[in-house]
């Protein structure tokens, strides 16, 4: 005989197994992600953010860049258009975990009978639809400026399937900076510059051997470019080797390091 | 009776004293002041607006510099240099614009508005306050510009007039953003979109591409725009060469902005400062 029922309110939360109420919490709680996501309009931006990249630069350096023999700037573009997709998807995410932080959302969330993980998780299937949205309309955007794939099925299938991964990998990191960084101001400061710069010298836009000597080692090897260089490689003909994964393969692995460290410090910090 | 005759006759004379141009002249320069020390003590939006135009030259110059330079045969930073200028002039009125936004709504306004103050004082504080902040960003890409190899050969005359060009311009840009910003309902994405706008502008002028290399539909536009004009007369200011037309077209275009924003400003800003 159980004793529970002699206290209202209990029996109803135990009579559900743990693993449907979970699932539940998981499932509210991702919803509450993605309605927010939607009425902030990010969906939208979601287009705007690499239509504008592509248009902007597509425009006004074309005819400048094909002047360079077996130069296709649209072709060339197409990587770094994807990749700002996904960062976009992962500023948003910072975002969204940042104003969970000041408007004590996390701070409640943490006396509700709720497993810790639930929250992170919800998070985390909020940022992956975003993703998925942001890289849909980032390829609609290359389509647009005459990006046409070129890897057959399976280079198609994979450069999607590596630019997925970066973007997951990002938003995690995101999403750890802005449970760290604490306040929406301090996020986007955090954010703004570094992507800013290692976006710009990357051989996304301009090919290596057209920067200056001595920042040709960095533009070249910084984490950007190697996903350029990967992704390019797998929308052509020529096989995937394991020399040019092997830095973005590294790089991977150090950011999915530095989320792990970033969700962790995040998630003790909410605890104190 | 007597009492309230000088009464009267007092109010006319503060309200005389209060319309003539020795009192918007000195009200504006306390005001201006007040401004400029409001803007120095938020350390964040100084540094945002004076580093991230500096890196930004220094970013395109090393990125697109050398092929921009190849097709055009001339040092890309005498596009690029003024560019940025521009850009950091018209970018950070949005600062001012925001900040005219909180002060109507912590109420400033209408607190200066009960106050014998002349009306316009306000408004040419700010934007001769822009026009400080102007000077400094400019004098900073310069510097920048100059450790990069932007040189002035036609002399100082033309030196100081290439940095009157964004002081002058971006001051009648920012009459306009403050007339946006004080029209329009606080929290109103709208001085955003006009940040976006600019953006786009960024990308679309002579000195980020040459214009030939811009597709042919959209040459006339691009040679047009307000900042293109703007762009070519201080290149030609640095380099030599024509003068004549661009000064025009930009000071149609500060004409224009001025003109634009001169009414509305006021007029909103008489609304923003007793509705309630």
């Amino acid at each position: 005989m159980t004793t529970h029922t002699d206290t209202p309110g209990a029996p109803q939360a135990i009579s559900v197994p743990s693993g449907v109420r979970t699932l539940r919490q998981w499932q509210t709680l991702t919803s509450r992600g993605l309605l927010k996501v939607l009425r902030n309009g990010e969906f939208m931006f979601a287009f705007i953010a690499p239509a504008f990249l592509a248009l902007c630069f597509y425009l006004p350096l074309r005819k400048v860049m094909d002047s360079a023999p077996g130069m296709d700037y649209g072709q060339f573009l197409m990587p770094i258009i994807l990749l700002q997709a996904v960062s976009f998807a992962g500023t948003s995410a910072a975002m969204r975990s940042s104003f969970d932080v000041s408007r004590g959302i996390n701070t409640r969330f943490r006396v509700l009978p709720m497993a810790g993980w639930v929250p992170l998780t919800a998070r985390l299937a909020t940022n992956v639809v975003l993703l998925c949205v942001s890289m849909l309309c980032g390829v609609v955007a290359c389509l647009i400026i005459g990006w046409r794939p070129g890897g057959g099925i399976a280079g198609t299938i994979g450069l999607f399937a590596i630019t997925l991964g970066i973007g997951v990998l990002l938003a995690l990191v995101a999403d750890g900076l802005g449970l760290v960084a604490g306040t929406p101001e301090a996020t986007s400061q955090f954010l703004g510059l570094p992507t800013m710069v290692l976006g710009m010298v990357s051989t996304g836009f301009v090919p290596e051997e057209r920067f200056p000597e001595w920042i040709r080692g960095f533009a070249r090897n910084q984490p950007i470019s190697q996903f350029v260089d990967v992704m390019r490689v797998a929308d052509s003909s020529e096989p995937m080797t394991w020399s040019v994964a092997a830095p973005t393969v590294c790089w991977c692995a150090g950011l999915a390091a530095l989320a792990g460290y970033l969700v962790v410090a995040g998630t003790r910090k909410a605890r104190r | 009776m007597t009492v309230d005759a000088v009464q009267t006759t007092a109010a006319a004379d503060v309200a005389k004293r209060e319309r003539s141009l020795a009192t918007w002249f000195a009200n504006s320069r306390v005001l201006t002041g007040r401004q400029i020390v409001v803007y120095i003590r938020n350390v964040p939006t100084v540094l945002q607006s004076l580093i991230i135009p500096a890196v930004s030259l220094v970013l395109i110059k090393v990125v697109l510099g050398d092929t921009v330079g190849e097709a055009t045969g001339q040092d890309s930073l005498y596009g690029t240099v003024p560019l940025m200028i521009l850009v950091g002039s018209m970018g950070g009125s949005m600062v001012s614009a925001i900040r005219l936004n909180r002060e109507r709504s912590t109420g400033l306004l209408a607190r200066l508005y009960v106050m014998p103050i002349n009306r316009a004082a306000d408004l040419t504080s700010r934007v001769a306050a822009e026009a400080v902040r102007i000077l400094a960003v400019t004098l900073i890409l310069l510097a920048v510009g100059y450790a990069m190899g932007f040189r002035f050969s036609q002399g100082v005359g033309s030196a100081i007039a290439l940095v009157a060009v964004p002081v002058v311009f971006g001051s009648a840009y920012a009459v306009l953003v403050l007339a946006i910003a004080v029209s329009s309902p606080s929290g109103a994405p709208l001085v955003q979109y006009l940040g976006l706008l600019m953006n786009v502008l960024m990308f679309f002028n002579s000195g980020f591409s040459p214009i030939d290399a811009y597709p042919g539909w959209l040459q006339p536009i691009v040679a047009n725009q307000p900042m293109t004009p703007g762009i070519d007369l201080m290149r030609s200011l640095a380099t030599g060469g024509p003068i004549t037309e661009n000064l025009i077209k930009v000071a149609v275009w500060a004409a224009i902005f001025v003109g634009a924003g001169v009414y509305p400003a006021l007029v909103g800003y008489r609304k923003a400062a007793t509705a309630r």
